[in-house]
């Protein structure tokens, strides 16, 4: 254990260190990019722990570099089987609560429904595989080659028809509500975003990299400059909730909001960001773009950002904020 | 016949300055000058001159007085001896007759005859030259005493050859001296019954020792000879591999330092502290071993023939080491200066080792100097060293060391801004040695060592990909051992050795919130030791061992996994993170007997068998070993083994909770072949062949479910090794290694799974290392290192887990191809200068000199669409002074 625990750390330092070259952030869209599953229970929409015997609207919103593309969604909502680690699988192909299926025209996104099933085993694990192409269709062929639902994928994970679009594979194991204490509601909007003390105004649509000279954006100039990106949480969105511990008892607990980023142009610092009750302001900071970079025409380039707020017990909200980038005197 | 006219006169004379005394004896003068001539006036050297010529006769003067050697059979006091003559110096000044009136007797005829060959100026009458005849007293002044010999331009070297153990001496033992300098001095003496030897009038300079006795292995050193010093070894040659007590093993390698005991600093491991890309230090010296596989970036595990690094141990004086070098590497935790020996057995080792299955290090230390002060200080870029050592009374001996790395001075320079410093990387280690030998028969040693190892980051939130990892990211390791081992020669054919050890040891890992491991262990070791010779073909060898491990841990984590053959993990976001915490007792009692048959002298087999016991799984094993040497010719030697190796699982994967308890221990039968062949003198080479298969392995159970471990994972290793040794010796002023080792090591985890390549399999392995000394203590070497990539789980790609806002890699078939070929320059060359009383030395060691980008893994975007290498260690050139009193 402690010479495999060197060897990590060694590794894990190395990496962030960085011997090698480096690769794009992780914040920056130069892809469709899935954001997660927007859970919903049927007639408590801000609920996202279903019980057994209800529906759940599962939603699917994408983040695009550029123009929106329509997104096939193909998936099995299944009853999981328990693993440590490694990706979760269904329990057999008899373990399968429903087929999903939704294809979606830009700028709508994929949206399904499924109702777990009233005798749903009691300490079993709802779980959601699926696939989803973006600018494309799922082959159900290649699909069914990268994608065995009873056991961890092998093979190429390739399921766009024809290689026309940007695949993925999915998966989220769905948290059930089987007492009063386990229900989780979405994460509240986002009271206030800021950049450069500037505040962001709620994103007006529109193709990133278009004009957007008098869309009522905030402007800032190609040049470079780090400023500050600042994050407020609503103080109601941190659920109160309990977990077991080593005994089996309950210990209370309350929710962290995790905010990913996600930006057409320019850098962040910190790919997330975290609030809490206790300190709901965080902030990162944010580098424009160069010219180099992202060059803005004269009616200046229409840049966004995505947070997906998840409180990391299946509830997630994205919200986008939008500025403009423009060039330089 | 007529006497002449006699003028006596008395004469004083000085040799040094042959001035005549003034002084004339009336009465001597008026006796002899009846009837007899007076002097002559005005004789040459007279200091009255004509005056005297005017007024009477003039005695005779000394022109020319000879000086006589003094007696060579008198001995020479501090005062003058006269002797009386009375001389007749005839009117031409010569001298006629001549008799001794008085004086030591040794001195009369050296008196006579310088007399009679000396000048004189005639006496002289009213002008006229006269033969006279006077009293000459004739004086030896003592010989000045001897200048005093200028000090000598030449030293001693001496010492004893001695058994391996006990104070008896190698009757009959063969010491060879020759200058490295290429000077031309060759000196051979054969020592007696003690071992004692002494080589004196030796010019300053450094020696190559050759020490050659039958029925031991032969060894070899090279010392220094300071002018007017005595440079005291103490050499222990080894049993040769046919008769070694545990050694002879099939496919024993061993770091050639000479085994021997020093008692004085200058002697040290020449050769181990001078390979290339180790900055001297002699521990990492084993990388250049056939059979030692290399370890991936930074993490100093040791790899033997193609076995987990847990599955291998190393012994500092018989107690098992929790860590051998400092984190990166770079360092040991031990100071080579310290050490004696390094035997490496990387198969069918000993009875005498137990609970591991991979291969064995075991490291021997010195006694500390015991004829004055010494020490060493060593200032280098990545760390500083000093080491003291003394005596201590007539029977001990004490030394202390202390290292401390000064990486920290440039580490927050080459961190990202990103990244925050919470703890520079920093380690230290000490030690403290304390010999005693109360009697001729007994070595009572105490030691205490230990390291620390400590660094911290504070990582931004959402560095990379995976939310989880944030915070702080911290590695701390520090151990601390006291050790005691007593060495007692019962009897001419028994000895007793006892160790016995306890250390706390502690490990903190952690990654922010999500990942920390805790654990404190205060362990306590101990081994009890029994060699009998029972007769000339047989000797009897048992011994128990007990390790007692009370230990705590306290984890937050995913759950554990086998870390062997896992392909790329899984982001800890898409972990369910628990914590548990466990306290318990870990006891490990063993017991080995060895019995070792010589039925002739080219022939030995020894026959083991070892107990141990796992109180934790409650399982035990019974391993028995046999090995066998055969000396077929001189310089060839057959060999050959087979036996069971065990060893319990690791305290983590047999814990309840998040182990399995129920798990057995892992075995392993060793199979080994080869021989070795001295092709020429200082030239050798070996080949071994090795087999392992490894059963009960300890793997994950399918999908990581509870109970998380099970048995069910074996093994295959096999391959072949090429040694070569060239020697330093006489007309020979360098040295080489030589290894080429060709091997496969697989594993399959569960029933039914097709075997695959294990971690760390590296089918080739070559090294080819030298150093060359140069005359005025240049000294240059290299080390080329040619091994084949690590394998490596190909990546095909990311599953989105929307839970946790991460990407799960798709591992493809787990170690199914290889990081590029790894291949390493590394060079070194250092000056030494001798004085009279200390040596300094400055050197460089260059570390991948042409800076390869060595491929050890690769890093993966957020989805793992694309890769980019991460690389190991770039060029490190260390430079470094040291200085040795």
């Amino acid at each position: 254990m402690r010479r495999d625990t060197l060897r990590l750390t060694a590794l894990l330092a190395l990496a962030l260190v960085g011997c090698g070259d480096t690769l794009d952030p992780v914040s920056l869209v130069t892809r469709p990019r899935v954001l997660g599953f927007e859970l919903s229970v049927q007639g408590d929409a801000e609920r996202t722990t279903p019980r057994p015997g209800e529906t759940l609207d599962l939603t699917l919103p994408f983040a695009f570099p550029a123009e929106a593309q329509g997104i096939d969604f193909v998936g099995v909502a299944c009853l999981g089987v328990d693993v440590g680690f490694g990706i979760p699988f269904c329990a057999s192909e008899d373990s399968v609560i429903a087929p999903l299926a939704s294809r979606s025209v830009a700028p709508d996104v994929p949206a399904v429904s499924f109702t777990v099933p009233a005798d749903f085993p009691a300490d079993g694990e709802l779980l959601v595989i699926a696939a989803a192409c973006a600018g494309g269709v799922v082959d159900p062929e290649l699909l069914a080659s990268a994608l065995d639902i009873t056991a961890p994928p092998t093979g190429g994970l390739e399921v766009c028809a024809d290689g026309v679009g940007t695949g993925d594979l999915l998966q989220s194991v769905i948290p059930l509500q089987r007492a009063a204490e386990d229900s989780n509601q979405r994460p509240l909007p986002l009271v206030d975003v800021r950049l450069g003390d500037r505040p962001l105004a709620p994103d007006p649509g529109g193709v990133p990299g278009s004009p957007c000279s008098g869309m009522g954006l905030e402007n800032f100039v190609v040049d470079g400059g780090d400023v500050e990106l600042i994050v407020a949480s609503a103080a109601g969105t941190f659920d109160d909730f309990f977990v077991l511990d080593g005994d089996d008892q309950p210990v209370s607990r309350v929710e962290a909001m995790q905010h990913a980023l996600l930006i057409t142009a320019g850098e962040v610092e910190a790919n997330f960001i975290f609030t809490e009750r206790e300190d709901l302001v965080e902030d990162t900071t944010y580098t424009l773009p160069t010219t180099e970079d992202r060059p803005p025409g004269p009616e200046g380039s229409l840049e966004r950002l995505w947070f997906s707020i998840r409180d990391e017990r299946g509830g997630l909200r994205v919200e986008s904020r939008a500025y403009c980038l423009v060039p330089g005197a | 016949m007529s006497r002449p006219p006699i003028v006596r006169f008395l004469l004083a004379t000085s040799l040094a300055s042959f001035v005549l005394s003034p002084a004339v004896q009336a009465q001597d003068s008026a006796s002899s000058a009846e009837g007899e001539p007076g002097p002559e006036q005005g004789a040459p050297g007279s200091d009255d001159g004509g005056a005297a010529a005017e007024t009477g006769p003039v005695p005779p003067s000394v022109i020319e007085l000879v000086e006589a050697p003094w007696p060579a059979d008198v001995e020479a006091g501090e005062e003058p001896v006269a002797v009386l003559l009375e001389i007749v110096i005839g009117a031409d000044g010569q001298v006629g007759e001549a008799q001794v009136l008085g004086g030591p007797e040794a001195f009369h005829a050296a008196a006579l005859a310088a007399v009679r060959a000396s000048r004189f100026g005639a006496a002289r009458v009213e002008g006229e030259p006269v033969e006279a005849r006077i009293r000459f007293e004739y004086v030896f002044r003592p010989p000045p005493p001897p200048e005093p010999p200028p000090p000598p331009a030449t030293g001693v070297l001496e010492g004893r050859v001695l058994a391996p153990e006990g104070d008896e001496g190698i009757a009959g033992a063969r010491v060879l001296v020759t200058s490295s300098s290429g000077a031309g001095v060759e000196r051979e003496t054969t020592v007696g019954e003690d071992g004692a030897f002494a080589f004196e009038d030796l010019p300053p300079g450094e020696y190559f020792v050759v020490l050659d006795a039958v029925g031991f292995d032969g060894a070899e050193a090279t010392e220094t000879v300071v002018p007017g010093e005595a440079t005291a070894v103490t050499y222990r040659l080894r049993l040769s591999s046919g008769a070694a007590d545990e050694g002879g093993l099939v496919a024993r390698a061993r770091v050639d330092p000479p085994p021997r005991e020093v008692t004085r600093r200058r002697i040290r491991q020449e050769e181990l502290t001078q390979i290339p890309g180790t900055r001297g230090d002699a521990l990492r010296a084993i990388e250049i071993l056939p059979g030692v596989g290399r370890p991936p970036f930074g993490t100093g595990q040791i790899i033997i023939r193609g076995s987990a690094p847990n599955d291998s141990e190393v012994f500092i004086e018989g107690i098992p080491v929790p860590l051998l070098y400092h984190f990166g590497g770079l360092t040991s935790v031990y100071n080579s200066r310290l050490l004696t020996q390094i035997d490496f057995i990387p198969g069918n080792f000993s009875s005498r080792y137990g609970r591991r299955i991979g291969g064995i290090i075991e490291v021997e230390t010195r006694d500390p100097a015991s004829d004055g002060l010494h020490g060493v200080v060593e200032f280098g870029v990545i760390d500083t060293s000093v080491l003291a050592e003394f005596p201590i009374g007539e029977n001990a001996s004490m030394a202390l060391g202390f290292r401390r790395s000064l990486i920290d001075l440039v580490f927050s320079s080459i961190v990202p801004d990103s990244i925050g410093v919470t703890q520079v990387p920093v380690y230290y280690d000490w030690q403290t040695v304390l010999s005693w030998r109360p009697t001729s028969k007994d070595r009572i040693r105490f030691q205490h060592y230990g390291a620390s190892d400590a660094f911290e980051l504070f990582l931004d939130d959402g560095l990379g990909s995976d939310p989880a990892v944030s915070g702080n990211l911290g590695l701390t390791t520090r151990f601390g051992t006291f050790q005691m081992g007593w060495d007692r020669q019962i009897n001419d054919d028994t000895e007793l050795d006892v160790d016995a050890a306890y250390g706390p040891q502690a490990l903190d890992f952690g990654l922010g919130n999500s990942l920390d491991f805790e654990l404190f262990v205060h362990q306590f070791y101990l081994r009890t030791e029994v060699r009998q010779r029972v007769n000339d073909w047989y000797k009897l060898t048992y011994g128990a061992d007990l390790s007692l491990s009370p230990f705590r841990v306290d984890f937050t984590g995913p759950p554990q996994q086998q870390q062997e053959g896992a392909g790329e993990f899984d982001p800890l976001s898409s972990a369910d993170i628990s914590t548990t915490s466990l306290s318990e007792l870990a006891g490990r009692p063993g017991v080995y007997v060895e019995n070792e048959f010589r039925p002739t002298d080219e022939f030995q087999l020894i026959a083991g068998l070892r107990f141990d016991y796992d109180d934790r799984t409650q399982d035990y094993a019974i391993d028995p070993r046999l090995v066998a040497n055969w000396d077929v010719t001189e310089g060839l030697r057959l060999k050959g083994g087979v036996g069971l190796y065990s060893q319990p699982p690791e305290f983590n994967e047999s814990a309840p909770e998040v182990g399995n308890p129920d798990l057995d221990m892992i075995h392993s039968v060793h199979v080994g072949a080869g021989f070795e062949y001295e092709i020429a003198e200082g030239f050798r080479v070996g080949v071994d062949g090795f087999y392992k298969y490894l059963w009960d392995r300890v793997v994950s159970t399918e999908s990581g479910v509870e109970p998380f471990f099970s048995n069910e994972g074996i093994g295959r290793i096999y391959g072949a090794e090429i040694s070569g040794k060239l020697e330093q010796g006489p007309g020979r002023p360098f040295f080489a290694y030589l290894s080429y080792t060709l091997s496969r090591s697989e594993r399959r985890d569960r029933p039914g799974e097709p075997w695959r390549l294990f971690d760390f399999d590296q089918t080739h392995i070559f090294t080819l290392s030298g150093v060359y000394n140069l005359p005025k203590g240049w000294s240059l070497g290299a080390t080329m290192r040619v091994v084949s990539g690590n394998p490596t789980t190909p990546v095909i790609g990311g599953i989105y887990d929307s839970l946790n806002n991460v990407y799960q890699p798709v591992n493809g078939r787990i170690n199914s191809i290889r990081n590029p070929n790894f291949h390493r320059l590394d060079f070194r060359v250092e000056k030494k200068w001798t004085f009279q009383s200390w040596n300094l030395a400055l050197f460089l060691d260059i570390q991948n000199i042409y800076n390869r980008q060595n491929q050890e893994g690769l890093s993966f975007n957020f989805d793992y669409s694309e890769s980019t290498p991460i690389n190991g260690l770039p060029i490190i050139p260390a430079l470094g002074l040291r200085g040795e009193l």
